[in-house]
């Protein structure tokens, strides 16, 4: 009896100490907490997945490179919560992590209608946000406390036209008919409005813009109605799920048309997997260049073995953006760094793989350097083709001219 | 009653966390919601999966007369309950011939259609965008808070009148013929029971119950889109709630949704994915626990609380020869 | 032209819509349960087949036998373990009960097989029969035929073999069956299966087409309900019906429609035929 009590009291101490000597060890300034609230489970948990891998990565990074050193080498504490695939969720999990552990700034949610409820805790909270949701609504609401580092969905909509007609240009081709095909979501909407104004700015005819329903079970009638039409190019908006029904039915209709997708499924390494060479010479508009990203794309492949889809990458910038205020302002507090976040001008470094090469917040908290560009599948690679410029890859156009 | 409303009426003195609130909050939310499913849904058993309808209406109705023209939620939460009731009214029209699973079904498929609607005429709800409530100032009359705790002293007030209303209905005639239609539809109607038109009372109450909660809930979050308000995941809820506290009787939404909002909170995970799906599997098993220990709810384990419950002959069992 | 490729196309996706709905239709007119967590049984069958393929190399056509014996497993354990208490129950329990259940699939596939998006690469993927001028795709074909295939087995398992005549007299009159010696508890155990197994041999079936994560069944269940009303709940024949029905109109409707509201149609005329025949098109809910 008495040893079954001593080891008891052994293993007791023994767990006793094990807890106490991180403390121990952790002579330095006390750590950063920042929250990461991501859609972990439901339907979107893929992309939460890999959003809150590749803040943790940049994490990892920072705190093994010294820390913040504005604040004396203090490390980062990340706090990852599931907001769950659902408004009410995201908005529950935001406020239950500011209440939990006060985070001098929170990295979420994703998807647009996740990252428009989780905000608005955030703004009553007086806690910074930031976030690589596309949807305009974020930033003009007149919040203080959101920061998106990437361009809104109506300037990638546009952009998604103007790269399209200038590499057909360069290719020797006139685009004249296009098809817009676009979820029924926040994202797809937003996105394929922007691209329809565009385009009938630029006198395009729009021979068909259709929304369907996202969680497609069959995309036969929808690709009819793109080879009905007659386009040179379509543009579909949508999340990897619908992405693949709608590739794999344009290929069993022969239709040889040149698919230009607006970022979503087109740009993850699932996209490859699900249609291996039925990928290349897909295009697709991306809001950061995946061929950039750098030491951060190796770091992500060692430890994932998949390439670092955009999600991922980006939220991560948000990370370094957290950080290079913090180092600039020595913030400690969630109202310092949201002032110091909107005077925040970097360039360079972990920055290197955003078009922009940089962040800097306008009053609405849009990073105003954003702007997207346009990627290709070739040969099984992802690689950035326009805007043209040196390291990237030249353009291969597969659609058919114009009739 | 009282005991229920001392409770609900101090919960604020425990000096809990905003985030704690603001699950109360959602809790009572979701309380007034699910009694309106459970006046039709529970007494009566007829059962709908297509609630959604109604809280939806709640909840974008006020948000667009707030977000478009600035008018106060108080003047919101009546126009969206009247207009849950003219729907209601239209679609009990429709369904209530139907019985059993069809009921349930039409209910449901109904309930799509809305979702559908809602989204296709973007220049009014917003479309799958949805509508973000714009954030003007702390003001009761907007009813607007920066903290949970705020809120829950509203809908705290609104819950104990809903659970007053749903004990005033048992207790009523209404409650009387409610339940005859639950023991059997066509006895009642040989009873001398206008069957369509207690249907239709219930419904129709239970339609603004419903609404209110609608309303609520896009206050209190924010922002309103189909998926949140409309799908099929919230007819579901809200009727799960009532059954697993007992629907047939009027603190049986109380409870269930006293029980599941919290505990699915707590069941929400952090971490890597794997860890969250854990978490979501045991709410899942806590679920079917309590269906299958305890069919009627767990106001089944109270005993017989004024409610009787309908049960087919079980057939019997073993085998014989012909 | 584009009225006969639209006509293929939903006679083909209907006729696998119909596949999907069997196993639900089975299990309703047998024990009168509306399984919410039949979609949720369709996603297990995919990932049976999506590691039937990474591990063995094996089709997912041929992987549908595999699928089909899993589910039938896992729907004959859940029979016995779940369903079975709450069959005499009142009928908001047995709803709630496979609304928990499918909960519990969901996250369970999540803990164990992850939430990334998982599909398999096979030859015919994207090739299609080029008949005149219509595409037939061929994935969706062999879909296709497989439905053609069970729904006939079915029909004979049904109507021919004692054990069908069997669930059939369940269906019927369950008392009536007992006296005539049937063994009730086996038929619903079997049947049960049976319908589970069915969802989990399509799961397999569009997988060349499609792709599975955990939550994919939410995608198909409110269609497996539609289909299985519109040819009459419990009525097998009736859900090869209800599930052309259903795949044609889609497709149809989107010719002269927004795609947005292809269901739109589908839901009413799903509520007109209650409406009109609460029993479904082919009438009375038992199993034929």
């Amino acid at each position: 009896m008495h040893h079954v009590i001593r080891s008891i009291a052994a293993v007791l101490s023994g767990v006793l100490i094990a807890g106490l000597l991180p403390l121990l060890a952790q002579a330095g300034p006390a750590p950063v907490v920042v929250g990461v609230v991501m859609p972990l489970t439901g339907n979107l948990a893929a992309f939460g997945k890999t959003s809150a891998a590749g803040v943790e990565l940049a994490a990892d990074d920072i705190n093994a490179h010294g820390g913040l050193s504005g604040l004396g080498g203090a490390k980062i504490k990340l706090v990852i919560r599931d907001s769950t695939s659902e408004a009410a969720g995201a908005a529950n999990a935001t406020a239950r992590l500011i209440d939990d552990v006060h985070p001098i700034a929170i990295i979420g949610t994703y998807a647009s209608f996740l990252s428009l409820t989780s905000s608005s805790v955030a703004e009553r909270r007086g806690i910074p946000f930031l976030t690589m949701s596309f949807t305009d609504d974020l930033t003009n609401r007149g919040y203080k406390d959101t920061f998106q580092v990437v361009p809104k969905a109506s300037a990638i909509g546009a952009k998604q036209i103007e790269y399209v007609l200038d590499i057909a240009k360069h290719a020797g081709k006139q685009v004249k008919k296009i098809a817009i095909v676009y979820e029924n979501t926040a994202f797809g909407t937003s996105q394929a409005a922007g691209l329809k104004k565009e385009a009938e700015r630029l006198g395009v005819d729009v021979a068909l813009y259709d929304a369907y329903p996202h969680g497609l079970t069959d995309a036969t009638p929808l690709v009819q109605k793109i080879t009905a039409s007659g386009a040179q190019v379509v543009f579909p908006e949508s999340y990897f799920t619908d992405t693949v029904l709608i590739v794999r039915a344009l290929n069993q209709s022969h239709a040889k048309v040149q698919i230009a997708g607006g970022a979503g499924g087109f740009v993850v390494p699932a996209f490859k997997q699900a249609l291996g060479p039925l990928a290349d010479g897909i295009m697709s508009i991306d809001t950061s260049s995946y061929d950039a990203y750098g030491g951060f794309e190796q770091r992500y492949q060692a430890k994932y073995h998949t390439f670092a889809p955009h999600e991922a990458y980006e939220n991560a910038v948000s990370l370094y953006a957290i950080r290079g205020a913090i180092d600039e302002s020595r913030a400690t507090t969630p109202a310092a760094l949201r002032d110091a976040l909107a005077k925040l001008d970097v360039k360079g470094g972990p920055f290197a793989g955003l078009p922009s090469d940089g962040v800097k917040f306008d009053a609405t908290g849009l990073n105003a350097l954003a702007y997207p560009v346009m990627v290709q599948w070739q040969k099984g690679e992802m690689v950035t083709i326009w805007p043209p410029g040196p390291g990237r890859a030249a353009p291969a156009w597969v659609g058919a001219s114009a009739k | 009653m009282v005991a229920v409303a001392a409770l609900i009426l101090t919960l604020p003195l425990f000096h809990l966390t905003d985030y704690m609130m603001r699950v109360a909050t959602m809790t009572g939310v979701y309380v007034i919601a699910s009694v309106g499913w459970t006046l039709l849904g529970g007494y009566a058993n007829q059962i709908s999966i297509g609630q959604s309808i109604m809280f939806g209406i709640g909840a974008y109705t006020s948000t667009l007369l707030f977000s478009d023209f600035r008018l106060s939620p108080w003047i919101g939460i009546w126009a969206g309950a009247a207009l849950a009731v003219l729907v209601a009214a239209g679609i009990g029209a429709i369904v209530f011939r139907l019985g059993g699973h069809y009921f349930a079904l039409a209910t449901l498929a109904l309930a799509e259609i809305v979702r559908i609607v809602a989204i296709y005429v973007q220049p009014l709800t917003g479309g799958a965008g949805g509508v973000s409530l714009p954030f003007v100032r702390s003001s009761l009359w907007l009813l607007q808070f920066p903290l949970a705790r705020n809120y829950y002293e509203v809908v705290a007030v609104a819950v104990l009148l809903t659970l007053a209303l749903a004990r005033g209905v048992l207790r009523s005639k209404l409650g009387y013929r409610l339940r005859a239609i639950r023991d059997d539809e066509v006895a009642a109607r040989l009873a001398g029971i206008d069957v369509f038109w207690t249907k239709m009372q219930a419904f129709a109450l239970g339609a603004v119950l419903s609404a209110i909660g609608g309303t609520f809930y896009a206050q209190v979050t924010g922002f309103v889109d189909p998926d949140s308000v409309l799908s099929i995941t919230v007819s579901v809820q809200l009727a799960l709630y009532a059954i697993v506290g007992g629907a047939q009787v009027w603190w049986g939404p109380l409870l269930g949704a006293a029980l599941l909002v919290p505990l699915g909170e707590a069941m929400t995970g952090s971490g890597s994915g794997a860890a969250a799906g854990i978490a979501k599997v045991v709410y899942g098993l806590i679920l079917i626990a309590v269906v299958v220990l305890q069919p009627e709810g767990i106001a089944g384990f109270f005993g017989r609380l004024g409610a009787r419950s309908r049960r087919r002959a079980p057939a019997p069992e073993g085998s014989m020869t012909c | 032209m584009a009225l006969v490729q639209a006509v293929v196309n939903g006679l083909l996706i209907g006729g696998i819509y119909a596949l999907i709905s069997m196993g639900l239709t089975l299990i309703f007119g047998v024990m009168e349960i509306v399984n919410f967590a039949q979609g949720d049984f369709l996603m297990l069958g995919m990932y049976v087949a999506y590691f039937a393929f990474v591990g063995l190399h094996l089709d997912p056509m041929a992987a549908a036998v595999l699928g089909f014996a899993a589910l039938f497993v896992l729907g004959a354990l859940i029979e016995i373990g779940l369903v079975r208490r709450v069959l005499h129950g009142p009928q908001i329990s047995q709803i709630f009960l496979t609304v928990g259940i499918a909960i519990t699939l969901q996250n369970a596939a999540l803990a164990l097989f992850g939430a990334d998006f998982q599909s398999v690469r096979v030859p015919y993927q994207a090739s299609a029969l080029s008949v005149g001028h219509v595409q037939i795709p061929v994935p969706y074909l062999l879909a296709f035929a497989w439905s053609a295939a069970v729904g006939i087995a079915l029909h004979v398992f049904l109507g021919r073999t004692a054990f069908g005549r069997a669930i059939r007299a369940v269906a019927v009159n369950e008392a009536a069956a007992t006296l005539c010696g049937v063994n009730v508890r086996l038929v619903r155990m079997v049947t049960f299966g049976i319908g589970a197994g069915l969802a989990g041999l399509a799961g397999a079936v569009i997988l060349p087409y499609a792709y599975v994560f955990p939550t994919i069944g939410l995608q198909y269940v409110v269609i497996m309900f539609t289909v299985a009303v519109l040819g009459g709940l419990g009525n097998v024949t009736g859900a090869m019906l209800g599930g052309l029905i259903v795949g044609v109109t889609q497709s149809l409707s989107t010719l002269f429609l927004p795609s947005a509201l292809e269901n739109l149609i589908v839901f009413a005329i799903f509520v007109g035929v209650l409406m009109i025949r609460p029993a479904g098109i082919l009438g009375r809910a038992n199993v034929r």
